[in-house]
């Protein structure tokens, strides 16, 4: 185990970088698979639904409308 | 469903806080853990990808309507940083209101007030830590109860407890006058300093004990004790044009009254005092009226007044209409004359408990509470953990007189504690 001269956290001997800080860490390897920051997957599905152009129209403007104008 | 769909309306207690907020002024708290060995950076990496779905509510940035800000949901990664900078740092416009710092042997939350209470934070940091020691192959036992990665959001937990819980009832306006703030000049930008007490929990909680007073009451006792100090260590001219009451700002967690399980603000603010134009008080007397004024304020039925008088405010079908520029131009007033009314905050969090196998492998926790503003100068957060009680006191004065006095009435009551510089 070796330790980021930068923020301290333990990396893994194969680690080329700190996956935190960036700091390069001499005679490591590439980042191990998992330790990349992953985007995340979408929070609210799409649901495969089929929505018709009138209620898509809808589903975008009526909630946006009422966020704004919310009281 | 388009994500941009899902948006929220900020609670109740929320509603102040973009009004305000500036980058010294950030309405930023921090909760850290600093565990016995180095945090694993892989391990972590994988802890917080595991927990991107689990808090949908937390993902979100705060957009600007007609007449209120509200919160609508972002496609961004949750941010895991270095902890290299000052606390509690401001979010930009497009950031997430809420960060995971890491360094050494400690992991940390960051989250803006518009989000959430102490309460929740520490509902995210102890999922965090749990998946995160579950990354490192311990064993969680199914008995603890904490918020898992894979579940499905329940919309209790982003639900505005504050109207569930709203019934209109007589809630007449608070009248206050004016209260002491400490006298000292302010240090220069980035003006943040934190120190930190450890103090073993037995022997102080003997001593509140002994007393009579919950730990709270006998740290709000000290703080309103130590101000007094300061307040008669001033010239005679200087304390004549002082303001002579000493008042704290405690923040109260509902959800010890009403059953909810929100992961949003759901706290009041009670106001202890002590009246220095009625002579000079022994710490008997502060820690008794103390006392019998949190047995008072914390009633359920004041405490309903509290919660009534807030969010009838809100609701006022006036205030509802004015539009967002100018009612924020009026928090901003409220606001500053909120803060001339109380003389420091301490916000106790309670004692963080675990099983004996978790907690091994724990040192301590830490509670930052957001940066003072400059009327208010100082203040205090408290949280506990095993036989550690940690007090951490922002300040933004060049003077620690008041962590001072704070240290040397532990010492008089044989207290023993270390000081740490954050």
């Amino acid at each position: 185990m070796t330790y980021c001269i930068k923020c301290g956290v333990a990396l893994e001997n194969n680690m080329a970088s700190c996956p935190i800080c960036g700091q390069s860490v001499s005679g490591g390897n590439d980042i191990p698979k998992g330790a990349e920051k992953k985007e995340p997957p979408s929070f609210i599905p799409p649901g495969g639904l089929k929505w018709s152009r009138i209620k898509q129209f809808l589903r975008k403007r009526i909630p946006a409308f009422r966020r704004i104008f919310h009281t | 469903m388009p994500d941009s769909l899902f948006w929220m309306p900020l609670d109740n207690a929320a509603k102040i806080y973009p009004a305000i907020r500036t980058d010294e002024l950030t309405s930023v708290f921090r909760l850290s853990v600093v565990l016995k060995e180095r945090v694993k950076a892989r391990q972590l990496l994988e802890a917080v990808n595991a927990l991107e779905e689990r808090f949908p509510y937390y993902k979100v940035t705060l957009k600007i309507g007609v007449f209120w800000f509200y919160l609508e949901h972002d496609h961004q990664a949750i941010s895991v940083k270095p902890d290299l900078d000052i606390p509690c740092r401001a979010f930009h416009k497009h950031e997430l209101m809420f960060r995971v710092l890491v360094r050494e042997n400690c992991i940390s939350v960051e989250f803006s007030h518009i989000l959430t209470d102490a309460t929740g934070g520490l509902e995210f940091l102890k999922s965090l830590l749990f998946s995160y020691f579950l990354h490192c192959g311990i064993t969680i036992p199914e008995t603890v109860l904490f918020l898992r990665p894979g579940e499905t959001p329940d919309y209790e937990e982003y639900e505005d407890a504050y109207n569930r819980y709203f019934k209109r009832t007589v809630s007449p306006r608070m009248n206050l006058r004016a209260a002491f703030h400490l006298p000292f000049s302010l240090n220069r930008p980035s003006r943040l300093n934190i120190s930190v007490f450890e103090i073993p929990a037995d022997a102080i909680l003997k001593k509140a004990r002994s007393s009579g007073l919950s730990l709270t009451e006998y740290l709000i006792s000290i703080y309103l004790f130590a101000l007094q100090s300061i307040y008669e260590t001033l010239p005679a001219l200087q304390q004549r044009a002082a303001n002579r009451i000493l008042r704290i700002e405690v923040p109260v967690n509902l959800r010890n009254f009403y059953p909810s399980r929100t992961m949003r603000n759901f706290s009041v603010y009670v106001l202890p005092e002590i009246d220095l134009r009625l002579g000079h008080y022994t710490f008997e007397e502060a820690a008794e009226t103390v006392h019998h004024l949190m047995q008072l304020e914390t009633n359920k039925k004041l405490i309903h007044k509290i919660l009534s008088r807030n969010v009838g405010g809100e609701r006022n079908l006036i205030v509802k209409r004015i539009p967002l520029f100018i009612k924020s131009f009026l928090l901003k007033t409220f606001y500053s004359l909120g803060t001339s009314r109380y003389s420091g905050v301490v916000t106790n969090l309670g004692r963080v408990t675990f099983p004996s196998e978790i907690s091994q492998l724990i040192d301590k926790f830490i509670f930052i509470p957001p940066p003072p503003s400059k009327k208010l100068k100082a203040n205090c957060g408290v949280v506990g953990f095993g036989n550690k009680l940690t007090l951490c006191f922002g300040n933004i004065t060049s003077s620690d007189l008041l962590e001072q006095k704070f240290s040397t009435f532990l010492y008089g009551q044989d207290i023993p504690h270390k000081i740490i510089r954050y």
